[in-house]
């Protein structure tokens, strides 16, 4: 198939991205990622196939996706709307007729030419702003040819390319990605492996033996590591995060994510259990964490992040 | 008085206008532009080349302000809109600035002026002008608020910053004799990134761009996002290290980002 063909799961593409790398950015978002994090903020970008989300709060009880529905997935009774998941086809009809953005279908096909199509609309100001395409997700290197295409195509347009990931993929496949990726956004998530496989369903080892690889041979990196009350925010994870620092001074910093759960009215849409128990990160709880970084060894530069 | 400012009145004895001055200019000022552009965006598509829309159906749906007519006006509503970038609208956005302003220049002569030229300024007449003015075909509402000048309809830029500024320097500022250009930043965005908007800015400005007008967001106005989410939906929040859009955000997400502290 042609390249400028080929087409890859999306979730979005988000113009003037400001937060996903250097500069003015376009990022997209792709479907489908091979850790199943527990605190996850997109619960929506972990399948890799179309989902249909329902938000309760937002349905008018109007009836509308009853009536275009092929499968019968959505009843009615005693003003109480049903939604029949496992009689869900993914077809989208009803969110497209849903007045009151209750229905929402989760992802959609693109080819690498109707990405670009968008990408290249605001190339003057990555120009300008030292930034460009940020590939996103779910994880970008689960989609191999789609993103690979992708990056090269914006790389032959002169477009700067950012992948955010977090990690887990074959060697091969990150080493074939290394001459078209400009910039990494890598997610370092747990330092005890047991607790890493625990939370994602992967061990780290894979992911901590790539991020050196990809340090060994001079990749920009900026690592990205979420906090997540009661579950991360442990010296021995604080401590990790500092061995890093030492061990790799080149990288592009290291930024503090402290959780929030914007993510768990999408995953109660998804049907989807809420798994963690966690409430978005408070101020104290974030001074906390910064006195327990100082401690162990984290530089002002992390803890600035916070 | 006044006359002896300007050249040829007092050779000429006579009065500013009353033939006194060589070169006499003048100004028409236009609303509902964007309106029109977006109506017949939405009328080419759902009429003519989808034929979703009869043209009777329409009539209809208008004259009764979309009363009975709700999923013709979503079908309406979801039609391409000038402010992002989208070519389709912004075609037609470009098409109907270049004749509307061709023609109040052609007419120069007709009203007496050696230059007659439109301003898309509008101040807050676009809603003066807006609430005795029918339903359009864009999905606006009958007696509501117009689009400002030449600036998306109200919400309806939603792609994006970049996304409205292309669209905006798409409609050529040689035509006219002056206007104005909404940008609204929440302080997070104006102060926070400071040198992102900065090129922001200057590279719409080397785009094309002649003008802007900004306003940087506060808490009040978060307030104001969640009574009226339609009016916001570019406000870019941020939450715990990432970007969101306000009004995508929960209730409860949002009254937790309106109880912080503003510095």
């Amino acid at each position: 198939m042609d390249t400028p063909q080929l087409s890859g799961w999306l979730l979005d593409i988000q113009r003037s991205s400001m937060h996903d790398g250097p500069g003015i950015r376009t990022t997209v978002f792709l479907k489908g990622c091979p850790l199943s994090c527990k605190w996850c903020h997109n619960p929506e970008s972990q399948k890799f196939s179309p989902q249909l989300a329902y938000f309760t709060e937002k349905c008018t009880l109007c009836r509308r996706c009853e009536s275009v529905c092929p499968t019968g997935a959505h009843t009615f009774s005693s003003q109480k709307h049903s939604f029949d998941r496992n009689a869900c086809i993914q077809c989208g009809k009803c969110a497209k007729a849903c007045p009151s953005g209750a229905l929402k279908l989760f992802g959609y096909q693109a080819t690498v030419e109707e990405v670009m199509a968008v990408v290249r609309k605001d190339k003057k100001y990555y120009d300008a702003s030292s930034g460009g395409l940020t590939v996103s997700g779910g994880e970008p290197f689960a989609q191999f040819s789609f993103t690979l295409a992708l990056l090269k195509a914006a790389r032959e347009e002169g477009i700067h390319t950012c992948v955010e990931t977090c990690g887990y993929a074959s060697t091969e496949q990150i080493l074939t990605f290394l001459p078209y990726v400009d910039y990494y956004l890598f997610d370092y998530k747990l330092t005890n492996d047991e607790l890493h496989q625990a939370y994602t369903g992967v061990s780290n080892q894979k992911i901590l033996y790539h991020l050196d690889l990809l340090y060994t041979h001079h990749a920009k990196i900026r690592l990205r590591c979420p906090i997540i009350p009661g579950i991360n925010d442990t010296p021995e994870h604080f401590a990790g995060i500092h061995a890093l620092e030492v061990r790799y001074p080149d990288l592009c910093g290291i930024e503090i994510m402290p959780y929030h759960d914007m993510g768990k009215p999408k995953a109660t849409a998804l049907c989807r259990a809420n798994e963690i128990e966690a409430a978005t990160a408070s101020q104290a709880q974030k001074d906390a964490w910064r006195r327990e970084m100082a401690r162990c060894g984290c530089s002002e530069s992390i803890l600035n992040s916070l | 008085m006044y006359s002896l400012l300007f050249d040829d009145c007092l050779s000429r004895g006579k009065p500013l206008f009353s033939g006194g001055i060589r070169y006499l200019g003048g100004t028409l000022e236009t609303y509902g532009n964007i309106n029109v552009s977006d109506s017949l965006t939405a009328i080419k598509q759902l009429v003519y080349d989808e034929g979703k829309i009869s043209v009777e159906e329409l009539q209809h749906a208008l004259a009764q302000n979309f009363s009975g007519c709700d999923s013709l006006r979503s079908l309406l509503l979801e039609a391409p809109k000038y402010g992002n970038d989208l070519d389709s609208a912004d075609e037609t956005a470009a098409r109907f600035h270049n004749d509307l302003c061709s023609m109040i220049r052609g007419m120069a002569e007709r009203v007496g002026l050696h230059s007659y030229l439109p301003v898309l300024i509008n101040n807050s007449m676009n809603t003066t002008f807006g609430v005795t003015t029918g339903a359009s075909a864009d999905g606006r509402l009958a007696n509501t608020y117009m689009a400002n000048a030449n600036n998306p309809m109200s919400g309806m830029d939603k792609n994006g910053i970049t996304s409205m500024l292309n669209s905006l320097v798409k409609l050529d500022t040689k035509h006219h004799a002056g206007a104005v250009q909404n940008m609204r930043f929440s302080k997070e965005m104006f102060a926070g990134l400071f040198e992102k908007t900065k090129t922001l800015l200057s590279c719409y400005f080397e785009n094309g761009g002649a003008q802007t007008m900004i306003t940087v967001l506060g808490r009040g106005d978060l307030e104001e996002a969640m009574a009226h989410p339609e009016l916001y939906p570019n406000l870019i929040v941020r939450v715990g290290g990432f970007s969101a859009r306000f009004v995508e955000l929960s209730h409860d997400v949002q009254l937790e980002l309106l109880n912080r502290t503003l510095y």
